[in-house]
């Protein structure tokens, strides 16, 4: 990650303004970077159980929401029909928080909870590394920076790792059996959402 | 487009859906539909969402005011404020600028 310093509420809240209510250290840092994937056939640790893409309108005066994402919940929507599985069977997620709140709305769009459940989750930490739902165990966009096209990579990188238990210090305690991917593109208009883990052993 | 009348602005009406819409190039956003007919609106409305731009882009100047209101029908539109930052829920009056449209305290 770029920013392994920890930060405080009180210094994110002074941090300077970008696009009121949202401050520098809600934002990512736009950064260099690349990803690649490499698939092979057969089974593994971090196979692909199922994906799903999800469009909408570019325009927020075209959107009939502002507090979540339709391709994100069309892209999960497909990604679980495809994996035959339900949120539940998910252990953890990369959610794509290139700005803060989207983590809160990424949440709530891949099911894990109610609108406007998601800023509970994070404030009783149930989504810490050793939470009921980890999420961004990485650091996310915001710790590691956002190299915008290969953020989307990244992510399933990330998964990936958690789930052959490669992933070092940040690995969490339980290894996680099905890990959830989720990238936000085009301004929110052109979402993904991939599920990996063990194929067979996702029930 | 221009010709706006005094307190109104000229919006686009589908001759297909009759769904109201701003001005813009391509087919109706509602149905796909190619034939558009003017339709002139009060120029006013309500301030659905509000923010500042401190880092604008290229070509305005920061604090960049910008906020989503929400006219006739529905229809909703990005307008520029250019004094003080719009509170939701409020009426604002709007004028056209060119192809920008700029918000103003109703009066």
């Amino acid at each position: 990650a770029q920013f392994t310093t920890p930060v405080t509420a009180a210094e994110v809240n002074a941090s300077r303004p970008v696009a009121l209510p949202l401050r520098l250290l809600h934002c990512s840092a736009i950064s260099d970077g690349a990803a690649a994937v490499v698939l092979e056939r057969g089974a593994g640790a971090a196979s692909v159980l199922g994906i799903g893409q999800g469009l909408d309108a570019l325009m927020l005066v075209d959107r009939a929401d502002w507090t979540s994402f339709r391709a994100t919940r069309s892209a999960a929507q497909r990604a679980y029909e495809m994996a035959k599985i339900t949120r539940k069977e998910v252990d953890f997620a990369e959610l794509h928080d290139a700005f803060a709140p989207f983590a809160v709305i990424d949440l709530e769009d891949i099911g894990m909870c109610g609108a406007g459940e998601g800023a509970g989750w994070f404030s009783r930490g149930w989504t810490h590394p050793d939470g009921r739902f980890p999420v961004n165990p990485s650091g996310g966009i915001l710790g590691r920076g956002h190299p915008v096209g290969a953020s989307g990579l990244v992510q399933l990188a990330e998964v990936a790792r958690q789930l052959r238990g490669e992933a070092g210090k940040l690995q969490l305690g339980v290894t996680p059996k099905v890990g959830l991917a989720q990238s936000i593109g085009g301004l929110g208009a052109q979402n993904f959402v991939t599920l990996l883990g063990q194929v067979g052993e996702a029930t | 487009m221009t010709g706006d009348e005094p307190g109104r602005l000229l919006l686009s009406r589908c001759t297909h859906c009759q769904s109201l819409f701003v001005p813009r190039v391509g087919p109706c956003p509602h149905c796909g539909g190619v034939g558009v007919a003017p339709a002139a609106v009060p120029a006013r409305g309500i301030v659905r969402a509000a923010t500042s731009l401190e880092s604008p882009a290229a070509g305005w100047k920061a604090p960049h005011r910008l906020a989503i209101v929400e006219l006739a029908e529905g229809v909703l539109l990005l307008a520029v404020a250019e004094n003080e930052l719009p509170v939701v829920g409020k009426h604002v009056a709007l004028r056209r600028d060119g192809e920008t449209f700029r918000t103003s305290p109703e009066v």
